[in-house]
């Protein structure tokens, strides 16, 4: 219903709430960062900084939330590009 | 966008994103500080307040070659903390969508054709003119503080014509009429920092997971560092605010009268309501025969047996929440061990008796004591960036006037014109048409008593959001002698109607001040041109109001004959700011607002002088310049330890107290049925509200394809028994009929809300489906808010005839 078209981002950075279980959350760190739009910087406490590039990022949010180590995930940046398909008038869309 | 700059703009996301991660895990800010010059990537950063919700996030908003490139929260500020939601990340993009209004607009048989700045405001002056007892206008929680203020004087002062009133009334009248009959006073004792220390949220009719997501996070934030927070959802349908609570209760529609007096009820009868505290700090109250603000006197007594009927097991059968849920809040608000924080929003005050469910909220609070502590507050939210700031503080509602005053009381009236320098009895004493009247009398003809002629519309859009569209809106369609002036920055449902389109601009294409719901003011410069000749809109009114001084209006005149809007430089010479090549020679922004602040002292809503806003990320008034020379800002009020207007020693004081014995008010309310409840015909109740993704009717968020693309029109919510019943899944085509009118939407089941059998939920952010042609409009009788939460319709598939069932709701 809501993902006809898609959520495509320039450049965003997000702050991923990890789980208290350490081993769960060092093991979720390690599969977000094999994303391929996905930089991870070095996490402070539960909390992992991350950017995505050029990419359709509602869906990586939402799998980022999904992820069994992770508890919140929260938008910090994002830049206003326009992406490729031209912002028009909804009253004729 | 060219490598370097991407480089550049990553190490600022990351940067970004680091740092709030350290916040967050230790509580301290890094690379925090604004650099005064762009950086090597040429982005200049600098403050604003979000454009959006009255959550009153800040962000940060880099600018290059005059246009906004990109938005991070600002980690300064107490706020938000450096986060943002889905909207607020992508609130840069509203500026740029490809139909902006750029050149004002006159209809000319039929059709709106290009016309001059100078004809545009000569159109409107010459309507005002001839007619300023028929002229009314239409303002907004969204109009920055300065341009509800010169409105307002404009009005008022000038014309002597009370009949302004912003959109506000449509989402938070209920909670004005609630704080005023309370606490004799408007707006909330508490702020954000209760979502910090509160070890019980209640949310009433609230899906702040949504609709407030940043403060949400602020909570849900608590839990993951293992602090212990139960969150309690009451609500008529499962949001995503659901998913993450202990507890969810599901009444009944209009039944949250019940459930509330069901705690009194039970704290009194189990003798756990706070004695002292209401020994010392509360009175009792309860309605008049005709229900009125401040109602009539009664006594814990009487209070007592008028619940008396509000047994779990009665408000179980009115609400359909089990008598033990009840006697689980009941116990909660026993405790003295634990703080609660109630928050409500448009669940509670779009509601025919909005005003009785946030005095019962503030009721259960001050009787069992969950009030005056960090942690314990009734708080409502606002939807609007400013529906604090410019409709409740500048007083741009019909009956009121700046600093919490009314047009009722003489000395009100006399303070405004003693500030305005206007002769005594320029202000009207008679309150001018609420909202529902205004639109009304336009939308009535002119030979059947419709004696509004001409409506300015600012900064809102009604032809969207008032509630039985054609009754109050479309049946303007019809009159040729009404005249609509819509400033706007994009076509709208309104300015299909209008007869002139101002082009305005919009967030940081100007200056401007906003005041978020705890009470928080924030300011910002403008930081990009708008487009084509779009203009401010304080500027529109100052212009008009300057031609009609040149046409010798005596209401633009001041006692000495001057022109009411006099700017002047560094060395009091005027400058001529009606003529848009000089309006930015000085800041009018903070010449308004610093004469606006000295209406603010009286009833101790003292905002802050302008250049101390300058320097923060917004500050809570009163702010109280004290023995240390800094200047400082009030999170709790009427609490000693915060508020510099408590008496030494008093602890708690309700200091501007309706029976002027610093006591609050604990009003008795009844339940009483919806206006309009289901029945054979119409069995079904229809609730509208808001998605995640747009904000409020969509003329911003939907110009921003990401956000337009994730959440593209409207849908209807549906149980998936009710819509197996009637043969629909996800994706048909539904028609939806209430007595005043119809609709086809496409059906959504399982999705992020879930109605109960015998109820649907329609959002009204889409523009090419209006919900609002058929909601009810009727109002609450005191705030004369109407109720867009309720209402009875029958849902068929299309192709199908309306089936003929019995209410479940």
């Amino acid at each position: 219903m809501s993902q006809k078209r898609p959520w495509h981002t320039e450049l965003s950075s997000l702050v991923v709430t990890l789980c208290d279980d350490g081993t769960l959350a060092a093991q979720t760190v390690r599969e977000i960062a094999t994303h391929a739009a996905i930089t991870v910087e070095e996490a402070a406490g539960n909390y992992l900084p991350i950017t995505i590039e050029v990419a359709d990022a509602r869906p990586i949010h939402q799998w980022l939330e999904s992820l069994p180590g992770v508890q919140y995930v929260d938008v910090v940046f994002c830049s206003t590009e326009v992406p490729h398909e031209e912002s028009t008038s909804p009253l004729t869309s | 966008m060219h490598i370097n700059r991407r480089h550049f703009l990553k190490s600022t996301a990351l940067a970004a994103a680091v740092a709030a991660a350290h916040q967050k895990a230790f509580g301290k800010y890094e690379n925090t500080e604004l650099e005064p010059k762009p950086g090597s990537d040429g982005v200049k950063w600098d403050k604003a307040p979000c454009r959006f919700c009255g959550t009153g996030c800040h962000v940060r908003v880099g600018v290059k070659d005059n246009k906004v490139v990109a938005i991070q929260g600002e980690q300064l500020a107490e706020v938000n903390k450096g986060l943002l939601c889905v909207k607020g990340y992508h609130v840069g993009g509203i500026l740029y969508g490809k139909d902006r209004l750029r050149e004002p607009m006159l209809r000319k048989n039929g059709k709106l054709e290009k016309i001059s700045w100078d004809e545009a405001i000569e159109v409107i002056a010459k309507r005002i003119y001839n007619k300023p007892e028929q002229f009314a206008i239409y303002g907004s929680g969204q109009w920055t503080i300065p341009e509800g203020y010169v409105a307002q004087k404009l009005m008022k002062g000038g014309l002597s014509n009370n009949h302004i009133d912003p959109n506000a009334r449509l989402c938070m009248a209920s909670a004005v009429t609630g704080y005023v009959s309370t606490y004799g006073v408007d707006e909330p004792a508490g702020c954000y920092d209760d979502l910090d220390a509160c070890d019980v949220m209640i949310m009433w009719g609230n899906n702040p997971a949504e609709m407030h997501p940043v403060l949400f996070s602020r909570v849900i934030d608590r839990r993951s560092k293992g602090q212990e927070v139960m969150l309690i959802d009451i609500g008529t349908r499962r949001t995503r605010t659901t998913e993450y609570s202990d507890e969810y209760l599901e009444f009944r529609p209009q039944s949250d009268l019940a459930i509330a007096n069901g705690i009194a009820h039970l704290l009194i009868k189990n003798g756990t309501y706070d004695k002292e505290f209401i020994a010392k700090f509360c009175n009792f109250r309860k309605d008049t025969d005709e229900p009125s603000l401040f109602g009539q006197a009664s006594t814990f007594e009487e209070y007592a047996a008028l619940l008396e009927e509000y047994t779990p097991e009665r408000v179980e059968e009115i609400s359909g929440v089990p008598a033990e849920k009840i006697r689980m809040l009941g116990d909660l608000f026993a405790r003295r061990d634990i703080r609660i924080t109630s928050l409500w929003c448009m669940g509670v005050n779009q509601h025919t008796r909005g005003t009785n469910m946030n005095r019962l909220l503030h009721g259960i609070h001050l009787l069992s004591g969950h009030f005056g502590k960090p942690g314990d507050a009734p708080t409502s939210l606002t939807g609007q960036p400013s529906a604090c700031g410019t409709a409740r503080e500048v007083g741009t509602l019909a009956h009121a006037l700046p600093g919490g005053r009314v047009v009722a009381n003489a000395e009100h009236r006399t303070d405004c014109e003693k500030v305005w320098n206007l002769p005594e009895g320029r202000i009207q004493a008679k309150p001018g048409y609420h909202t529902m009247k205004m639109w009304e009398q336009f939308c009535t003809a002119t030979e059947k008593g419709g004696d509004i002629d001409t409506i300015w519309v600012q900064v809102t859009n009604p032809g969207h959001t008032l509630p039985h569209l054609k009754k109050f809106f479309t049946a303007k369609k019809d009159l040729e002698d009404k005249f609509l002036i819509v400033s706007e920055v994009y076509p709208t449902a309104t300015t299909e109607l209008a007869d002139l389109v101002l082009p305005a601009a919009m967030w940081v294409e100007k200056n401007g001040v906003f005041g978020n719901s705890e009470r928080r003011t924030q300011q910002w410069f403008k930081m990009v041109d708008p487009p084509g000749n779009a203009r401010d809109d304080c500027w529109m009114t100052i212009a008009v109001a300057h031609k009609l001084f040149e046409m010798g209006h005596p209401g633009m005149k001041d006692k000495d004959g001057n022109f009411i809007f006099n700017i002047v430089d560094n060395a009091g010479t005027t400058i001529p700011v009606w003529e848009w090549g000089h309006y930015y020679d000085v800041n009018t922004d903070e010449q308004l607002f610093e004469e606006y602040r000295l209406l603010t002292f009286k009833k101790h809503k003292d905002v802050a002088p302008y250049q101390e806003l300058v320097k923060a990320c917004g500050l809570r008034w009163p702010v109280v310049k004290k023995a240390d020379g800094q200047w400082h800002e009030t999170p709790f009020r009427f609490m000693e330890f915060s508020d510099s207007y408590v008496e030494q020693g008093k602890g708690l004081q309700f200091y501007h107290s309706v029976t002027k014995d610093d006591k609050a008010l604990i009003w008795f309310a009844p339940y009483e049925p919806a206006t309009e409840e289901p029945d054979e015909q119409f069995p079904t109740w229809l609730c509208t509200g808001r998605v995640l993704e747009h904000w409020h009717t969509g003329t911003m968020t939907r110009r921003v394809p990401q956000l337009r693309n994730a959440m593209p029109h409207a849908y209807v919510e549906m149980n998936p028994e009710d819509a197996k019943e009637k043969g629909l899944v996800n994706g048909d085509i539904a028609v939806i009929e209430t007595r005043r009118g119809r609709i086809e939407l496409p059906v959504w089941l399982d999705g992020r809300g879930h109605p109960p059998r015998g109820s649907i939920f329609v959002p009204f952010f889409d523009e090419n489906l209006l919900i609002n042609e058929l909601t009810l409009g009727a109002i609450d009788p005191i705030s004369k808010q109407p109720d867009y939460k309720k209402c009875a319709a029958v849902v068929y598939k299309k192709g199908t005839p309306p089936p003929v069932t019995t209410p479940k709701g």
